[in-house]
């Protein structure tokens, strides 16, 4: 009975530390992600946008930390990111993933990094993606200096329902590779004075039924 | 007054019944049936209903030629050797099967609620759980599914409503043309998944005298035609949301659907995690159904003659270690599962056919 | 070994053994006397001296035999006694002295007469008791404001003052072999299965104790399964509700010196009723009762929901309250589970603490409790406040169950579940209220499944549902629940 008895305290203790849990202060909760190919160096670039506490006196609005990882490949960028984070990455509230245009104009790179996301399930799929000529001149504006996940969601959000836009999510982007049919459109956005404007829409569409979309392009 | 009689009601089992054809169809199901079938499927789980509605057919004709429980049929009337290997057969189905439900449990568990927990401890947690429920009875089990049943549904009535207006019509457009293989493969595999009515053969001593007759098979055909309306109707919806190929890379593609639902403005954002407690129940009813069975049989076969053996929990405790390995085997050698596709495609499905035909005919003979 | 003397016609003898039997005890008086006409005939009196008026006040009982027999000639005596010519209403003979030895203990007198071969027990005020009170624990907005007091012929005459039925019947039984406590069944006859009945008895008399104090020790002697947290009794100590009870064809267990008295059968639904649901219309009744099971499951999931949301599945809250969460835990120095686990030590200490304390002390603990040490546990980034929200919230939820036992094993499996929650998420959440949902569906009280009515519920023709979650309107509730005799269901019908 004795050896029953010490037998539970050490399970009890195992079972209040929460075996695998993480704490809520332990994780960081990236809101925004950015992703790019960086042409001179031939390497994908992985960024993350997450809040920080809120000031002392509770009236500063929490500002945004960022980490900037590069990596031959999406998978590898990933790793190299979750290592230098202090925290466990929390993805399940990532708002908008934000890809750069040239990252697009590399199929291979991008369908690996679709893979990779598809297999990993962290990201939502309701991710809202979107395209912009480069990711870093991007985020470095004023107007997305606080909370630039919360700010693009919203935005795109507005866009979609009262513009009557097309959004595209990281879901149906996967769903858009494994179907290898229709067309999909990711929004361009771009900042035009000192605001994110809707510029267009960057239109993908399976490799063989890409000559006859740019023709019809060509005649409207 | 009530009494430990091991008896339910009608209401109980058409609960229990509906609860063990949706365990693992309308998780796994949809995905194997896009790849089989694509669009097409749609009508194989039409066909795959009506092969249903014959095996109950089948069932009732068998239930009138003998004594209306295939367990009494197979310990009187046959020769010994013959009851023995039937009856072994039978452990050693019931424990695959529920090997089986056991690994896709787990692993559904551990993907999408525990990653970073050990398989080992989840699955044995799971089997020792099934073996608390399986100790109590039918009437236990009776019980609990009465009690869930509501609360299973209307979430997943309420999901498939939810995810409905996602449908995009474009993804009807099937990637091949009609074959009738895709029919017919799509029809069977549905039809696999209806095996837990194989069970109704052996579930007459478990109704009161009275309600014995009809009642049983009404509540199979009407459990049959429940769960094949929401797998329809997820099979519609999913095809709407993913399109074919997609939904043919996706493991579990109903718990992605779920992800993709977002609830605005209120307490909560998503209930995917919540939501999956639908097949927490649906799958522990189906895995408790096999070990259920997998226990009656093995008493049968080791004590035939013993009406109320004193060595249940033995029999529980084998029943389980055993499924439970299995689950294990199919969880870390992926090969085995080839083997047990194979099995349940061309043994076990045409096994639980034949079997209650073969033996149909012999008592009628006898008679 | 039991000894059974004869009542001598010698009236030392009696004495004797009499004395013999019960020592030297200060508090049991022992007098005798001389009355008749002639002031011939030799008596004796004992008395327990608390319970016992004054013997010699005309007003009482043996004041009046005694006056009485102070007239008669010796002769007259003994035929007298036997044909109760005095017209005592209370009086009961006996034929051994250890009988009447037995029967001073229910309080009265016992009065010996020389040449008479039996003793007599006479009525008189009985052991002290307090009166009938406004129950503490089963507060009601609409009915009865009485209670059950410690005198068990108190408490059944409450239940025949509101059920005055010929058809009433109540058994007496003795449990415990020193105390002798009286403990009563009471039932309607055409409405109670005898087989239930059979089985009570049988359950009563299975075990030997030596006293019975309080009607916990039946329940707890008398239940299936002793380990489960979920109580197998209902206790009340209104008498309406007991009343109810005997309507529906159960059984009412009454023991003296308790002022708890036991309902069985019971299931699940008997919990969460309370008797004004039955005094209030239709849509309240439904609204309360809808709030006291959402209660009872929240009392039980809330804490552990919110350890396997934020330690697991952070998905499912909003962005804005996950990071509120966040902010909140931020230099909090324990893991949330222990924070939670202590939060919840501290408010059922509280509890405790403000049971024992004297009324007005009572209420400062809990502004104490509540307020100061919450407060200061926040601001000193002890806890955070969100636990002390989800924590308090739970209590309330606790409090809104109206039956004590059953909120205690809500109470009680809390803890388990915050456990599970807090090791395995939300699969070890589901895993928690499976296993209790196993647990409960092999639970039965005296052959009832403890789930009914929301299981086998169309045994009654589902007649049973229509007062289980939600309450119909009176009118359409014609039929008694499945405890009543197959014969007796019909409770309410248009007159014609």
């Amino acid at each position: 009975m004795k050896r029953a008895y010490l037998g539970a305290i050490p399970l009890l203790a195992i079972l209040l530390c929460g075996c695998q849990a993480n704490e809520l202060e332990d994780r960081c909760f990236p809101l925004l992600t950015v992703v790019d190919h960086a042409e001179d160096q031939d390497q994908i670039e992985l960024g993350l946008f997450f809040p920080t506490p809120t000031g002392e006196n509770g009236k500063e609005a929490a500002t945004e930390k960022q980490k900037a990882v590069t990596g031959d490949s999406f998978e590898e960028a990933w790793q190299l990111c979750a290592e230098e984070l202090n925290k466990y990455a929390d993805y399940n509230h990532m708002k908008v993933l934000l890809l750069g245009e040239d990252l697009l104009k590399q199929q291979e790179d991008y369908e690996e990094m679709l893979k990779f996301l598809q297999g990993k399930s962290s990201f939502p799929r309701n991710t809202y993606v979107c395209v912009v000529p480069d990711v870093w001149e991007f985020v470095d504006t004023e107007v997305l200096a606080q909370d630039p996940g919360s700010y693009l969601e919203e935005f795109l959000e507005t866009q979609g329902k009262n513009g009557g836009k097309d959004l595209a999510t990281l879901g149906k982007l996967i769903d858009f590779m494994e179907n290898d049919r229709g067309e999909i459109s990711i929004p361009k956005l771009e900042i035009s004075e000192d605001k994110v404007v809707w510029e267009g829409s960057y239109t993908l569409v399976p490799v063989e039924y890409q000559e006859e979309f740019i023709e019809k392009q060509t005649k409207s | 007054m009530f009494s430990n009689n091991d008896q339910i009601s009608r209401r109980q089992t058409f609960r229990l019944f509906t609860f063990d054809l949706m365990g693992i169809s309308l998780l796994i199901v949809p995905a194997y049936l896009a790849r089989n079938s694509g669009v097409w499927g749609i009508l194989s789980i039409f066909l795959g209903i009506l092969l249903g509605l014959g095996y109950i057919a089948i069932l009732y004709w068998l239930s009138r030629r003998g004594q209306g429980d295939l367990l009494l049929d197979i310990q009187t009337g046959f020769p010994a050797w013959a009851r023995d290997i039937l009856l072994f057969w039978l452990v050693l189905h019931c424990v695959l099967i529920a090997g089986f439900c056991g690994f896709v449990f787990g692993d559904l568990m551990k993907e999408s609620l525990v990653p970073e927990e050990s398989y080992v401890l989840i699955l044995a947690i799971l089997f020792l759980v099934a073996g608390y429920a399986i100790s109590g009875g039918i009437e236990s089990r009776g019980r609990v599914y009465e009690i869930l049943f509501w609360f299973v549904l209307i979430p997943l009535a309420i999901m498939l409503f939810m995810a409905s207006g996602e449908v995009k019509s474009e993804h009807f457009v099937p990637a091949e043309n009609f074959q009738w293989n895709m029919l017919f493969s799509g029809g069977y595999l549905v039809f696999i998944m209806e095996m837990p009515l194989f069970f109704g053969a052996f579930f007459k001593k478990y109704l009161p005298e009275q309600k014995k007759k009809k009642g049983l098979f009404s509540c199979m055909i009407f459990a049959l035609l429940v769960s094949g309306a929401f797998l329809l109707a997820e099979y519609v919806i999913l095809l709407g949301n993913f399109g074919e190929r997609s939904l043919a890379t996706m493991p579990y593609p109903a718990v992605t659907l779920m992800s993709t639902i977002q609830i605005t403005g209120g307490f909560v954002k998503r209930l995917d995690a919540l939501m999956l407690g639908i097949w927490f129940f649906t799958l522990f009813a189906l895995l408790n159904l096999f070990l259920f069975h997998g226990v009656e049989f093995l008493k049968a076969l080791a004590e035939p003659k013993e009406a109320n053996s004193r060595k249940k929990r033995l029999y529980l405790v084998t029943i389980l270690l055993m499924a439970a390995v299995l689950a294990l085997i199919f969880a870390y050698l992926p090969e085995t599962r080839e083997w047990f596709y194979n099995y349940i495609w061309y043994a076990g499905t045409p096994l639980t056919v034949l079997i209650p035909v073969i033996i149909g005919i012999w008592k009628g003979r006898q008679k | 070994m039991v000894q059974n003397t004869k009542i001598s016609p010698h009236l030392d003898k009696n004495i004797e053994r009499f004395k013999e039997i019960y020592g030297e005890s200060a508090d049991i008086k022992m007098k005798e006397m001389v009355l008749g006409k002639d002031e011939n005939v030799r008596c004796f009196l004992a008395y327990i001296e608390v319970a016992f008026a004054s013997g010699m006040l005309k007003a009482s009982s043996i004041g009046r035999l005694t006056a009485y027999l102070e007239t008669l000639p010796k002769e007259k005596i003994n035929e007298a006694l036997d044909q109760n010519t005095m017209g005592l209403s209370d009086m009961t003979l006996f034929d051994t002295v250890e009988e009447a030895a037995q029967m001073l203990l229910t309080g009265d007198a016992i009065f010996f007469v020389d040449g008479y071969t039996h003793a007599l027990k006479i009525a008189d005020k009985g052991y002290p008791g307090m009166s009938v009170k406004e129950s503490d624990s089963e507060k009601v907005i609409r009915g009865s404001n009485e209670g059950f007091s410690d005198s068990i012929k108190v408490n059944t005459a409450l239940i025949r003052k509101r059920l005055r039925s010929t058809r009433l019947r109540v058994k007496e039984l003795h449990c415990g072999v020193r105390s002798h406590t009286n403990v009563d069944l009471v039932y309607s006859e055409d409405l109670a299965s005898p087989k239930l009945l059979q089985k009570i008895e049988k359950r009563l008399n299975e075990y030997e104790i030596d006293g019975v104090l309080d009607s916990g020790v039946i329940e707890q002697l008398a239940e299936e399964k002793w380990y489960s947290p979920f109580p197998q009794f209902q206790t009340t100590q209104r008498p309406d509700r007991a009343v109810m009870a005997i309507l529906e064809g159960r059984v009412v267990l009454l023991c003296d010196n308790s002022s708890t008295a036991l309902i069985l059968p019971v299931d699940v639904n008997s919990f969460l009723k309370t008797t004004d649901d039955y005094y209030n219309r239709f849509e309240v009744a439904t609204f309360a009762r809808i709030i006291r099971y959402i209660s009872a499951v929240l009392s039980m999931t809330l804490p552990g929901l919110y350890l396997a949301i934020t330690n697991f599945h952070t998905q499912i809250l909003p962005t804005p309250l996950l990071l509120s969460f966040w902010e909140a835990r931020l230099g909090v120095p324990f893991p949330a589970v222990l924070e939670v686990i202590l939060m919840e030590m501290s408010f059922e200490l509280l509890r405790e603490a403000g049971i024992r304390l004297p009324g007005a002390m009572g209420n400062t603990i809990g502004i104490v409790g509540g307020l100061i040490i919450g407060q200061a546990a926040v601001e000193a980034n002890l806890v955070s406040p969100i636990v002390v929200i989800v924590v308090a919230f739970t209590a309330l939820c606790s409090f809104a169950v109206p039956n004590e036992e059953f909120a205690f094993a809500s109470r009680l499996l809390k803890f388990y579940i915050i456990l599970l929650s807090a090791w395995l998420g939300y699969f070890g959440f589901m895993v928690g209220m499976v296993t209790i949902l196993i647990h409960l569906s092999r639970l039965k009280s005296f052959g009832i499944p403890y789930l009914m009515p929301f299981t086998a519920g169309d045994l009654n023709q589902g007649e049973d549902e229509r007062d289980a979650l939600i309450r119909l309107p009176l009118k359409w509730l014609k039929k008694r629940p499945v405890y009543a005799q197959r014969d007796q269901r019909t409770k309410l019908k248009r007159k014609e």
